[in-house]
């Protein structure tokens, strides 16, 4: 269900740029001592990026948007999609409670007793690109959840967000994994 | 005539026949005599055999007694130097229900004696052993003990006596006795870079190896088996090994393969007294199964003594716990507030101690490291090695306790929260803002030379060693190991120290330790490898951590990467003249190798023979008992 009532969201801001982030997983190995690791590789304009989900982790994508769902855990997932990002719409959102609300789109329609449970200020980095994250709990269905919205500017015209959502009583543990995930992403 | 002749012949015949008789007669006394003196011989042999035997019996009970005695005495001098003949008064001999006594056998005595090094009785029952110092090393002094059982037994004038003595040995054990010794149910070795170990490697438990790039040294053992595999759960087991080239000879010389050996035992807190939850392989089950959280396997020697009764604490003043080892003990808090105590205190030294203000001064905290493997920005502690050198030369950080070098404990106790921190550049100073999700660490910098007195750190937290470690190295000298051009043990042994530079005792302890090369800036970790590029540095200590065991997703890493990589070494060398002692699962750095991401160094790993007489501070000796020398009287 969470993933038909964001689909809307990521088509309306997901549109990536030619020279963007093209999320269509390619599967590859990266060589570890003499490890075969396997990882993911995007294409990235001339570049290739290198990321390496966390295990028993499925991937499905597109060139907008990599869908990761855990095996264990169901109605669990982590999302990367990439937008169109410009100065000017960095100078709308510079306050903070601008872009907070900017981050709340995120969550699905329906979604009540919204709760904003923190922000970090870079959790991770793509490269030498800072980031934001925004934890919000929710009700949906009855159900309590919560959502990490964060967002990474890798360049001035192209910014990933990436959203970890999961049943609240999940989330800590799930949030952690897909986080930490974060930091395997390489630009090779 | 015809008469006479007949009583002439029968006369000869009578005396023929007494004479035989008599020959038969004497004939028969001596039989009977040799068989019932052989008899009577016999039956003493027998029983002074069986007496011995039975002596003998009682000797292996004194033994065991005695031994229980040594290790369970909680009074810290008898700990240290051994109990009296008299405080072993207490031992008897076994009851004839625990051992049956053969008939005709009384038990005269069954005592334990102090002795000295020429296994004489000590000639007061209130005298201490005499201590064999045979080698300058405190780990490996020799307490003897006399164990004395005599029997009698059934003699030709009522009763003969047995006395059989047997010698009791204590001997010290040096915990770093090996190049690597592991306590762990599975040892690995699969490098993916040259890698020489020069010094003993002992596995207590499964062995496996399997590539060219490994080359052992020295005498290499194993308790369990070894496998020319990856271990079981590995996904690689089974698959090609790289043995090529010239096959095994490329490992290990031809004529002294791995071999079983026997069990080592490096501390006194016994095994068996440990929650069997943390010992064995999976990590799974890494829970505490009895509600005493003082003995969640070995992790506890960097851990802090919690409520309950403790196994580290061997007796009133001995533990075996760094945290109760320490002259300092440095706490940090979540919001980077610096509490230091000195010794055994329970009150926080005050900010204007001068003790104080020298550690504090060598502490720079809310510093922050990218580290991939463990996917999480780790909040940092920057301890100056340089600095504590300085406080200590200056006698203003003292040893205070154990009289053997500084022990330094250090503890971040918001491990497991989330904190804003920083990451700064160490070459122009500009700072990164980033969050910490769960992880905090030390890091040691400027640790080229030590105390001389030697310097042992251990935390609760994983350890950041930057740069050469104890090897002199200055802005104008590098040891010759980090300048080696040609470097293959054991034909090249370029010296690990700059000229002039004495190696202190060292030891690093913590839950996981990670090596930073000399060309480490944290500013680089938030780069990609190709923007962390390694030189040649050396690190010389002892080094007690923890692994992540291998499972069915990831392989462990092996000992090769027992320290922790964060850069491209490419192929420059890493150095360690120490020790490796890999005790227990990691319980903070707990995330699989398969996520580090780094190009191995080439290793040149050596066994520091000065550890055989120098532990580092902080490590006591480990007891081992064995039985010496037999004889009967």
């Amino acid at each position: 269900m969470i993933v038909r009532l964001l689909l809307p969201v990521f088509l309306l801001v997901g549109a990536a740029t030619v020279q963007g982030v093209d999320f269509t997983p390619v599967l590859s190995v990266k060589k570890l001592e003499k490890f075969n690791v396997p990882v993911l590789t995007f294409a990235a304009g001339d570049q290739r990026i290198s990321y390496k989900p966390p295990m028993k982790w499925h991937s499905a994508g597109t060139p907008e948007v990599l869908t990761l769902t855990p095996a264990e855990l169901r109605g669990a997932s982590m999302k990367f999609a990439t937008m169109r990002w410009s100065t000017e719409e960095a100078a709308k959102l510079a306050k903070p409670e601008s872009e907070q609300n900017w981050a709340l789109e995120f969550l699905p329609k329906g979604a009540s007793e919204v709760a904003l449970g923190g922000t970090n200020e870079s959790p991770y980095m793509l490269g030498p690109n800072a980031s934001r994250e925004w934890i919000f709990k929710y009700r949906l269905d009855g159900i309590l959840y919560a959502m990490s919205i964060s967002r990474c500017d890798i360049s001035p015209t192209e910014r990933i967000v990436v959203l970890i959502n999961s049943a609240a009583k999940d989330f800590d543990n799930f949030r952690q994994d897909g986080i930490a995930s974060l930091f395997s992403w390489e630009w090779l | 005539m015809k008469t006479g002749i007949s009583r002439t012949i029968r006369g000869g015949s009578l005396i023929i026949v007494m004479f035989t008789v008599m020959v038969c007669a004497a004939l028969l006394g001596v039989v009977f005599t040799l068989t019932t003196n052989n008899a009577r011989l016999t039956r003493r042999t027998v029983d002074r055999t069986v007496a011995i035997a039975y002596a003998d019996a009682v000797l292996e009970s004194l033994f065991d007694q005695w031994r229980n005695a040594m290790i369970t005495t909680t009074n810290s001098t008898d700990r240290q130097s051994g109990l009296t003949t008299t405080a072993l008064a207490a031992i008897t001999a076994p009851s004839t229900s625990q051992l049956p006594r053969p008939s005709g056998l009384t038990l005269v005595t069954g005592k334990v004696f102090a002795a000295n090094p020429l296994l004489n009785k000590m000639p007061n029952a209130s005298d201490r052993p005499l201590p064999e110092n045979g080698t300058t090393s405190r780990a490996r002094v020799r307490l003897y003990y006399t164990g004395e059982a005599v029997v009698r037994y059934p003699g030709p004038n009522g009763y003969n006596q047995a006395t059989v003595q047997r010698t009791f040995v204590r001997a010290g054990r040096n915990i770093f006795d090996n190049f690597f010794f592991g306590t762990q149910p599975e040892t690995e070795f699969h490098p993916g870079a040259p890698m020489y170990v020069d010094g003993t490697v002992y596995a207590g438990g499964n062995l496996n190896t399997a590539h060219d790039y490994l080359v052992f040294l020295k005498d290499v053992s194993f308790l369990g088996r070894h496998s020319l595999d990856y271990r079981t759960n590995d996904p690689r087991r089974g698959d090609d090994p790289t043995i090529d080239n010239n096959g095994l000879a490329d490992n290990w010389n031809p004529n002294n393969p791995p071999r079983a050996g026997v069990e080592q035992k490096l501390f006194d807190t016994p095994r068996s007294s440990l929650d069997q939850n943390y010992l064995d392989d999976p990590t799974s089950n890494d829970n505490d199964s009895n509600g005493n959280q003082n003995d969640n396997g070995y992790h506890e020697i960097i851990e802090e003594k919690g409520a309950g009764s403790d196994p580290l604490q061997i007796d009133s003043s001995t533990s075996e716990r760094f945290s109760e080892n320490a002259d300092y003990r440095i706490y940090v808090s979540g919001s980077n507030g610096v509490s230091i105590f000195k010794g055994s205190s329970t009150t926080a030294l005050s900010t204007s101690n001068p003790e104080y203000t020298a550690i504090r001064a060598a502490i720079t905290t809310d510093r922050a490291i990218k580290d991939i493997r463990e996917g999480d920005n780790v909040r940092v502690a920057v301890l100056d090695v340089a600095k504590i050198k300085t406080g200590y030369d200056t006698n203003k950080i003292k040893d205070s306790v154990g009289n053997d070098g500084i022990v330094l404990y250090f503890k971040d106790t918001s491990y497991g929260t989330s904190v804003s921190t920083e990451v700064v550049n160490s070459s122009t100073g500009a700072s990164t803002a980033v969050t910490s999700s769960r992880s905090r660490g030390l890091k040691l910098i400027n640790g080229a030379a030590l105390p001389s007195a030697g310097l042992t750190v251990a935390s609760a937290n994983p350890v950041y060693v930057q740069g050469d470690y104890n090897s002199g190295k200055t802005s104008s000298q590098q040891p010759p190991s980090n300048t080696a051009t040609s470097y293959t043990p054991p034909h090249d042994t370029p010296s690990p120290v700059v000229s002039g530079y004495n190696r202190a005792p060292a030891a690093i302890l913590a839950d996981s330790v990670n090596i930073l090369s000399n060309s480490w800036n944290d500013a680089n970790s938030l780069l990609g490898q190709s923007s962390r590029t390694a030189t040649s540095t050396t690190v010389n200590a002892a080094i007690v951590a923890g692994s992540v065991p291998t499972t069915s997703t990831s392989y462990s890493g092996g000992v090769e990467n027992f320290v922790r990589f964060h850069e491209n070494w490419g192929g420059d060398y890493l150095t360690i003249y120490g020790a490796l002692a890999q005790l227990f699962a990691s319980q903070q750095a707990t995330r699989p190798w398969i996520n580090a991401d780094y190009s191995p160094p080439n290793r040149r790993w050596y066994y520091d023979t000065l550890l055989q007489d120098n532990n580092p501070p902080g490590f006591h000796a480990a007891r081992v008992y064995g039985r010496g020398l037999w004889s009967v009287k």
